[in-house]
Formats: C-alpha cells, sequence, structure tokens
C-alpha cells in the first residue's frame, strides 16, 4: 500500500534539471487516495482519445475552453494547496498557466512532452524519461492514436526524473486528430 | 538548494542572511531549493536562458513590518533584492532577477484590499493584490465601481500600475489613475507621497500632489523604493456601454484608420484606449498557426487571405468602446462610423455582434474591466512557448504606424518570424506592441529572436521611436537609447540611486540603473 507520505518522499527523492524534479506515478498517487484530475483541451480529436484513455482509468477529465483562468480557478478552489495532482493535454497556452498556478499551488512539474506539428506536417514527440517508459508509451507505433496510447500508459508510467530527453518523429504524415500543437503534462504535489 | 549567491556575497554571508531573514518570515517562506518553488521564479519565456537569470533564493514577508525587517538585513549584508509581487510580467522577463544570483523580494503575501470607497471610487492595495482578487472583491460586496485591467488577470495592480502597463476601460493609463503610495527605502525608511504625508489626511488618494515636489513618478519602472500601499481611482460603472470593432481589408488601411483615429482619441470622442491589431493578432487566440501553414519562415498572402476570410477578420481590426448614457454613445458611434466609413470595405461590428467569437469576447470583457487570461492563448500560434515584447511609442499619425509597421515586419520576416502587432492609441501617442512569438524549444529560432529584438532597437531609436518598457535582457541595451546630452538622465538616475540606495540593493539593474560605479 502506497501511502501518501511514501509518494510524496518518492516525488522528492529524485532532483532534476530544469523544472522536472518528481519520480513517482500517478497510479501510486490514486491508490494513495490522492485526488488526481485533468485538464485536456477536448476541442481536438485528440484530447478526446486522451480525455477516453483517462476515463477508462477512473479520471475524470475537466475541458479546457479558450480561458484556461476558468478551469485553472476551479481547481484551486476545489482543492487545497498540494492536495492534487493534474494531469493534462493542452495547447501551450494552458500549460504554461497550469504549471505556473501550480507552483504558486505547491505543485511541481513532473513530466512534460511537447507534441508538435512539423513543417513537413509529420508529428514530432520530445519526451523526457526513462527508456522503459517511453517503449511503453509506444508512441512511435500508435500513429494518429498516439494520444490514447499516453493516456493510457502515463498513468502507471514513472515520472521521469533527470532521465534524458528523448525525440519520437512519427510517420503520420498529417495527423487527422490534430490542427496545433499540444503539451501533456503532469503536476505532483510538492514534498 | 540551490548553489548560486549574489554577486561579490561570500556562500557564508548568505547563508547567515538567509537564517535571519527565515527568523523573521518563517522557513517557508525563504525559498533556496528548485523543489520547493524556486523554479517559479524562473524567466521560461525570453530568448535566453533562464539560467541567466535564475535567482539565488526568494524571500516572501507577509506584512509591511517583515518587509522592514527583510530589507534591513539585506542593508546590512549587501544582499541584492529584486522586487515581484502577484503579477508574472511575462513577455518582459517574468519574476526573475536582472543577474543570476539575486534574491527576489516577493511581496505576494501582502495581498490585502485595504480600503474600497464607494463614493470617491478609489482602492488602497497592497502589491499582491491581482486583478482578480480586486474584481472578485468588488463583486461579492456589490460594489459598483469597475477595475481597469490588463490583459493578464492575474497581474498585480499595483505591479502593473507602478511599470506603467496600460488597459482597456477610458482608466486604462494604470500610472496616471494611480494617486497615493506607501514606499519604503533601502535603509527601511517608510513613508508616504502626497496628501498622505500628512498625520491626519484625509485625501491621501483623491488629490495626487501634495504639497512640494511631486515624487511618485520617480518610483515608477525604477529600483529606488519599494511600493508598499497604493491608491487607485475606480471606474463608476457607467449607464450605458457600447464595444465596437470595425474590420479593415486591406494592410494599407492602417495608414488611413490612424489619422481618423487621433482627433478622435485628443477630442475624447473615443475614452478609452483604441487598440488595433493586426489579423495575426487578432487570430492567434482562435487559432494555432498550423492551422492554415505548417512551412517555415513567416506565414505567406494566400494562407493570410485564407484565415482572414474564414475568421471573418480585417488585415487591420479597430477596438475600442464608448461610455455614458445611451444618447451620448449613439451621438459618439455616428461620429465614429462617419468617419470611418470613408475607408472601402470598413465593417463595423458592436456589442452582441460576432457570437462565438473569442478573440471579441475576451477584448470585450477587458473593455468592461473583467479580467481574463484569453489572451495567453496567443502562446498557441507557434505552441513554443518563447514571446517577447518589442514596445517602442511614436506619434499618432498614419505614416509614423505605417513606418512603424513596414520597419518591423520586414525584419521580423527576414528572420523568419510572423509579424503580430497591435497598435495601442492613448491620450496623443500610440504604443505600438509587435509579440515576437517563437519556439523555445528550438536553440537556432530563439537565437534569431534574440538577435532580431536587439536589432529592432537600434533601428527603432535610429528613426527617433523609444521603447516604453522591456524585458530584462534588453534594459541596459535601451536606456543606451535615451542618450540626450551625454546620457544626462540616465547619470542623473544614478545620482538618485546613489542618494537613496548607496549600497545598490534594490533591483539592480532595473530598467539599466546600476549602482554605483558598476
Amino acid at each position: 500500500m502506497v501511502t501518501r507520505r511514501t509518494f510524496l518522499q518518492g516525488a522528492a527523492a529524485t532532483g532534476a534539471g530544469a523544472t522536472l524534479v518528481a519520480e513517482p506515478t500517478l497510479a501510486g498517487w490514486l491508490e494513495a487516495g490522492g485526488p488526481v484530475v485533468a485538464v485536456v483541451d477536448q476541442r481536438v480529436g485528440s484530447g478526446r482519445q486522451f480525455s477516453e484513455a483517462l476515463r477508462s482509468q477512473g479520471i475524470a477529465a475537466l475541458a479546457d475552453e479558450h480561458d484556461p483562468a476558468i478551469v485553472l480557478a476551479r481547481l484551486a478552489e476545489e482543492f487545497a494547496p498540494g492536495g492534487y495532482t493534474v494531469i493534462g493535454l493542452t495547447q501551450m497556452a494552458t500549460f504554461l498557466i497550469a504549471e505556473r498556478t501550480g507552483m504558486d499551488n505547491g505543485l511541481n512539474l513532473a513530466w512534460r512532452g511537447d507534441h508538435r506539428l512539423l513543417p513537413n506536417g509529420q508529428l514530432q514527440h520530445r519526451l523526457r524519461g526513462r527508456a522503459e517508459t517511453m517503449s511503453a508509451l509506444a508512441l512511435d507505433r500508435a500513429g494518429d492514436s498516439w494520444a490514447y496510447s499516453l493516456g493510457q500508459h502515463l498513468v502507471a508510467a514513472r515520472l521521469p526524473g533527470g532521465a534524458e530527453e528523448q525525440s519520437i518523429t512519427t510517420a503520420v504524415a498529417r495527423p487527422r486528430q490534430q490542427t496545433g500543437s499540444l503539451v501533456s503534462w503532469v503536476l505532483v504535489p510538492r514534498a | 538548494m540551490s548553489t548560486r549567491v549574489p554577486q561579490g556575497v561570500s556562500a557564508e554571508v548568505f547563508e547567515d542572511a538567509k537564517a535571519r531573514m527565515r527568523a523573521v518570515v518563517g522557513r517557508r517562506w525563504v525559498i533556496d531549493e528548485e523543489s520547493q518553488g524556486l523554479a517559479s521564479y524562473y524567466d521560461i519565456y525570453s530568448p535566453a536562458s533562464e539560467m541567466t537569470t535564475a535567482p539565488s533564493a526568494a524571500v516572501a514577508p507577509a506584512n509591511v513590518e517583515e518587509l522592514q525587517r527583510v530589507v534591513v538585513i539585506a542593508h546590512e549584508l549587501g544582499i541584492p533584492l529584486w522586487t515581484t509581487s502577484a503579477g508574472k510580467n511575462y513577455a518582459y522577463g517574468g519574476p526573475a532577477p536582472r543577474e543570476a544570483g539575486m534574491v527576489v523580494l516577493d511581496l505576494k503575501r501582502m495581498n490585502r484590499v485595504l480600503e474600497v470607497d464607494t463614493e470617491s471610487a478609489y482602492a488602497v492595495v497592497e502589491p499582491g493584490v491581482s486583478y482578480f482578487q480586486l474584481y472578485e472583491h468588488l463583486q461579492k460586496n456589490k460594489i459598483p465601481l469597475w477595475i481597469d485591467c490588463a490583459a493578464p488577470g492575474w497581474g498585480s495592480v499595483l505591479g502593473n500600475a507602478s511599470e506603467r502597463g496600460v488597459g482597456y476601460t477610458p482608466y486604462g493609463d494604470h500610472w496616471m489613475m494611480q494617486c497615493g503610495l506607501e514606499v519604503m527605502l533601502a535603509d527601511g525608511t517608510l513613508f508616504r507621497t502626497g496628501m498622505g504625508a500628512m498625520e491626519n489626511s484625509n485625501t491621501w488618494n483623491l488629490f495626487k500632489y501634495g504639497y512640494g515636489p511631486y515624487l511618485d513618478g520617480i518610483f515608477s519602472q525604477s529600483n529606488f523604493g519599494i511600493i508598499t500601499k497604493m491608491g487607485i481611482w475606480l471606474m463608476p460603472e457607467p449607464p450605458g456601454h457600447m464595444p465596437f470593432m470595425i474590420t479593415l481589408p486591406r494592410e494599407d488601411d492602417l495608414h488611413m484608420a490612424t489619422d481618423i483615429l487621433r482627433p478622435l482619441k485628443i477630442n475624447m470622442v473615443i475614452p478609452n484606449g483604441v487598440l488595433t491589431p493586426d489579423l495575426i493578432w487578432e487570430s492567434a487566440t482562435k487559432v494555432p498557426r498550423s492551422k492554415y501553414y505548417t512551412g517555415k519562415g513567416p506565414m505567406p498572402d494566400s494562407a493570410r487571405k485564407k484565415m482572414a476570410k474564414d475568421l471573418d477578420m480585417g488585415q487591420w481590426n479597430v477596438i475600442a468602446g464608448l461610455y455614458g448614457p445611451q444618447p451620448i454613445i449613439d451621438a459618439n458611434w455616428g461620429v465614429i462610423r462617419d468617419a470611418f466609413a470613408k475607408i472601402p470595405g470598413a465593417k463595423f461590428y458592436t456589442g452582441d455582434d460576432r457570437p462565438g467569437d473569442v478573440s471579441w469576447e475576451y477584448r470585450k470583457k477587458l473593455m468592461r474591466g473583467e479580467p481574463n487570461l484569453t489572451e495567453f492563448n496567443l502562446m498557441n500560434w507557434v505552441g513554443g512557448g518563447g514571446h517577447v515584447n518589442f514596445s517602442p511609442i511614436s506619434p499618432t499619425t498614419g505614416d509614423d504606424a505605417v513606418k512603424q509597421y513596414e520597419m518591423i515586419r520586414s525584419r521580423a520576416h527576414e528572420y523568419g518570424f510572423d509579424y503580430m502587432g497591435e497598435f495601442a492609441v492613448g491620450w496623443r501617442e500610440m504604443h505600438h506592441i509587435f509579440m515576437l512569438m517563437f519556439n523555445r524549444t528550438d536553440e537556432a529560432e530563439t537565437k534569431r529572436a534574440y538577435e532580431l529584438f536587439s536589432l529592432l532597437i537600434d533601428e527603432a531609436a535610429a528613426e527617433g521611436y523609444g521603447e516604453y518598457r522591456t524585458n530584462l535582457h534588453y534594459m541596459d541595451h535601451i536606456a543606451k537609447t535615451y542618450g540626450y546630452n551625454d546620457d544626462a538622465l540616465w547619470k542623473l538616475h544614478r545620482r538618485i540611486k546613489r542618494a537613496l540606495d548607496p549600497k545598490g540593493i534594490l533591483s539592480p539593474g532595473k530598467q539599466g540603473i546600476w549602482p554605483l560605479e558598476s
């Protein structure tokens, strides 16, 4: 049984470059009884896939609309500072605001993946993580369903700690599910 | 723990300073570990590594008394303090200091709305009060006053005013609407400006000037003291309000539109700051660039035209509002319509026109003082997170608008960036805001953005255009462009700095004002 204390100690155990600081799993946090909330841009197909994958694991997603302040204010009202974990797949603006708001509310960034459309129309995933995590995510084989795969596996994955950044470029000529670049992210409570 | 220390301070002295500060504010509020929140003070948007301005620690006092004790410790030990508060100040460097190793003095915990006078329409706030907070305070207490907010609603009311930021109602010149300061100097001395200098003043926040020299201005965009309280005038809820937008179909229309706007503003037919964003700025909150163009370099005309057609936007879009009794609004709207009808193809929208248009919705909110964060969606345009604002001031003339637009656009295109800009017409001048968006995860692109910005400073200065505010990395560069009579103004700033803060502990390098002989 993972306790909240064990989870938080795990999150604090590894320092890292930049602002990635944790190495827990969301599954562990869930097991410890900690609330997990998702914020997902459901206006795009990839976001809807991601939401579906999370929902199958019991994590409800709030829709990220045009004003990120609305959803973030709701989180701040609903939970005590440092008392929740947030997982997101959003556009850049919401990620940046969530990260900063999270830091003001006792959370640290534990995962960031950049999912960018390249000028040639291909999709590039830039991730920082352990080799086994990358392998489990299987984004290189997921093609246009990468967001579902990410949502399915990210919950159980050990978050990256100080691992090296990896870049995966998929061969999808022009993703049908996505018109802009997206960021996946996880904010976890500070120890 | 961060291994950084302030320049010129030994590790031993720094540890002593932090220990003494912890005794004042509590352990939790002296932050020197990345994992405990120090990373939130990094500047993660500028076209330079965040490590070049990463602080060694942050200290967050809860009140004036704690602040005074922290400042006295810093003064005694020579610890440089970089002041910030609720706001993030992104595009201008965020909460980060000028140099790596400085200590951030975070006033976010000093966040009380101290007073709202409903009759005389003003509030007195501490530095940590955000626009959201003041707005909610007025709503909750059913006070019929409007705030004027910057586009990022999480900003500090006091911080934005002291940086001379602007808003969108007729009270949009925030420093003009400020009335009465409480300021702390580097040795801990606390004083009040204007009428507040009287022990029993009842007009501190009603009359700006008091008696004797008027000092408030030297504490804006400055490092001469720390503002601890500020009076801000609030706008009485008007009996009527009509936001409007006029879309203009051609790039060339900027010239005529600007010349039309000048007399309308000077004669106060339009009472708030008029914005003229270009097609990309006004579209970028709605769609990512890649929806219309995924190639390299600036977006081609064919893609621009398709986007303008799809979104029903102009190449330029004039946005403003009218306020007051309906007959006055109707009369002024008639004058404005007649003036802009001279531009072929101009289309007029008001109030509830354009349902579902995200950018129009947030513009309307801003023009009635409702804070939000929608404008941050501009960062979705490129999606790489980097952005920096180049903000020169110019006369409100068609010639100047076109000259600036062509100058900046051509350089932006040469460096491979889109032009994303807007003109904001104030009382007599225009702020031209060029939002330089870049992918910060692309090293080469980030480097190009840095170089472009530097070039623009020099080219604008050569034409007589100076910036009103800037990012941390360009403060010295821009200060040099204000060099009349052998840098006389900056020499004066440094004399004042030396007199008020001889050890140079307050925000060293702010706006290019460095202490002593450094």
